[in-house]
């Protein structure tokens, strides 16, 4: 038996997170919310449907860990902080069986390279037979600007989006910002502080990766996957099978709402799940994480992994 | 207090799996026979699919508040269609499985008012408030589409087009499959693209 960090009495992972999505958006909100709450969020929707900022029910800040730009050839990470009024919902990459991710247009710019969005591992929301995966409560989305070769490094706005996101309770809103990342005259990052080094940090503490220490395969049989993955070194730990989810990473390969059976195996786990309804006929991989509290390594927590299983 | 908790999260799970069985357990089929149904149309005309058995026929999930439909009625691409397969002979039924106090729902009158602001084209715009028959297809977003050929199998369900956003925008440039599966019917030939994952709203069961 390989060791086991963080095991805690009530392996609360899947339960939490069952939890959290009754919270947000189950079936006890709605009916402490009910009319009143749908009736008031639809006027505000008619009434103004490009919603200005201090209507939105997302809040959308640039933050960095750094507080000045480094040098030219290095990584700046912006982060993308999402402070979400009580009860509603964004979206993660994949939203699941409804919604839509958050989306960032950059504006072209000279100093900074902007790359994708890194998602955080999300929470599951289940309502009304419905599964979405997203953020409530408030997410820092992460993305890795190279900085380039630039003579001009002293601009007071260094780089601008537009923002797009959907959110949701029991309605959905599109809401949208322009944010700007600024220095000030010394060329100081505005968007710098102890508590945006914290949060940035804690998010990237919450991205998938691959390990060496897992390896993984699938096959789709009677539209069931079964996914196996087994580890492969001592560094490998082999979590409690209750405190797994797998979130694939595209739609419409996975039934969302159907529950996921995971198994011990002898030198790691197996786990079935539903195929889509909507998956097409031929598939080659299944790509996605797998979450689990207990964590996947030995010498460090990661409760994401980041796994591509190839499909036989 | 543990067990208390414990007891609290098996009930959360097992409402959970409850819930799933509505909608995910259950849906229909391409290639296979769809479930009949008989629904009250905003006018107060009762209607049974199996009437419709000669005919190509269209299942349009609505709510006219979600952003993802306002997308496509916004910029009249669903009149648009109603309207083209409409001279077709294609029977067109809009549904709306809003329960009462949620969103989308509306009051026969009310729909009736609505269809007529939109200048929607539907052969029938029908209620659907029990939510019953949008269970019984696994309707699960607004727009959730259905394409059923004459003997009443599905031949396409799923999202309208592959452009999953609410920007009214990308209306323009889409693929439709719901116009692509209907022409290649009327065509004679078989359906390319027969589901694609729909997006949108949660139905407001």
């Amino acid at each position: 038996m390989l060791p086991r960090k963080n095991k805690t009495p009530l392996k609360p992972t899947l339960a939490w997170i069952l939890l959290a999505g009754f919270c947000s958006t189950g079936l006890p909100m709605q009916t402490l919310v009910g009319h009143s709450g749908t009736a008031i969020a639809q006027t505000l929707f008619q009434a103004n449907p490009e919603a200005s900022d201090p209507e939105n029910r997302v809040d959308v800040t640039f933050i960095t860990e750094e507080s000045r730009i480094s040098e030219s050839g290095e990584t700046l990470w912006i982060g993308v902080h999402m402070e979400i009024q009580d009860g509603w919902h964004v979206y993660w990459r994949n939203p699941g069986d409804s919604g839509l991710p958050t989306r960032i247009n950059w504006e072209a710019n000279e100093l900074l390279d902007p790359g994708d969005i890194h998602w955080p591992y999300p929470s599951r929301f289940d309502e009304d037979g419905v599964t979405t995966y997203g953020y409530s409560d408030n997410v820092t989305l992460l993305v890795p600007a190279h900085i380039r070769e630039s003579t001009d490094r002293t601009t007071a706005q260094l780089i601008s989006a537009d923002l797009n996101w959907l959110v949701c309770k029991d309605i959905c809103l599109p809401e949208s910002a322009q944010l700007m990342l600024e220095t000030d005259s010394d060329g100081s990052l505005l968007s710098f502080s102890e508590s945006a080094r914290g949060k940035i940090k804690d998010s990237k503490s919450r991205l998938p990766e691959s390990s060496e220490s897992w390896s993984a395969a699938a096959s789709l049989e009677n539209g069931t996957f079964k996914l196996t993955v087994i580890s492969r070194d001592e560094n490998a730990n082999i979590p409690d099978p209750e405190t797994i989810y797998f979130f694939p990473y595209k739609q419409g390969v996975i039934e969302h709402t159907s529950p996921q059976r995971t198994t011990r195996s002898a030198d790691g786990l197996e786990i079935e799940m539903q195929a889509s309804r909507y998956l097409g006929s031929e598939i080659s991989e299944l790509q996605g994480l797998l979450y689990s509290e207990d964590g996947w390594l030995g010498d460090r927590m990661l409760n994401a992994l980041e796994i591509t299983f190839p499909v036989n | 207090m543990k067990t208390f908790i414990t007891t609290i999260f098996a009930l959360a799970l097992t409402a959970t799996i409850i819930s799933a069985g509505n909608i995910g357990g259950s849906g229909v089929e391409i290639g296979e026979s769809v479930p009949d149904f008989t629904l009250p149309d905003a006018a107060g005309e009762v209607h049974t699919l199996s009437e419709y058995d000669d005919k190509y026929i269209v299942l349009e999930w609505l709510n006219h508040d979600c952003p993802f439909v306002r997308k496509h009625y916004d910029t009249g691409n669903m009149q648009k269609l109603q309207a083209r397969y409409g001279e077709k002979d294609v029977v067109w039924f809009t549904i709306i499985s809003s329960a009462p106090g949620k969103q989308g729902y509306l009051e026969p009158d009310e729909a009736l008012a609505i269809t007529r602001e939109k200048e929607a084209k539907p052969f029938a715009l029908l209620l659907d408030p029990e939510g019953d028959v949008g269970r019984a297809y696994g309707a699960v977003v607004t727009p959730h589409m259905y394409v059923i050929k004459p003997g009443g199998t599905l031949a396409y369900m799923g999202a309208i087009d592959d452009n999953p956003s609410a920007n009214p925008d990308d209306v323009e440039g889409a693929r439709n499959f719901v116009s692509e599966a209907l022409d290649n019917l009327l065509d004679g030939r078989s359906v390319e693209v027969t589901t694609r994952q729909p997006y949108g709203c949660t139905v407001k069961y």
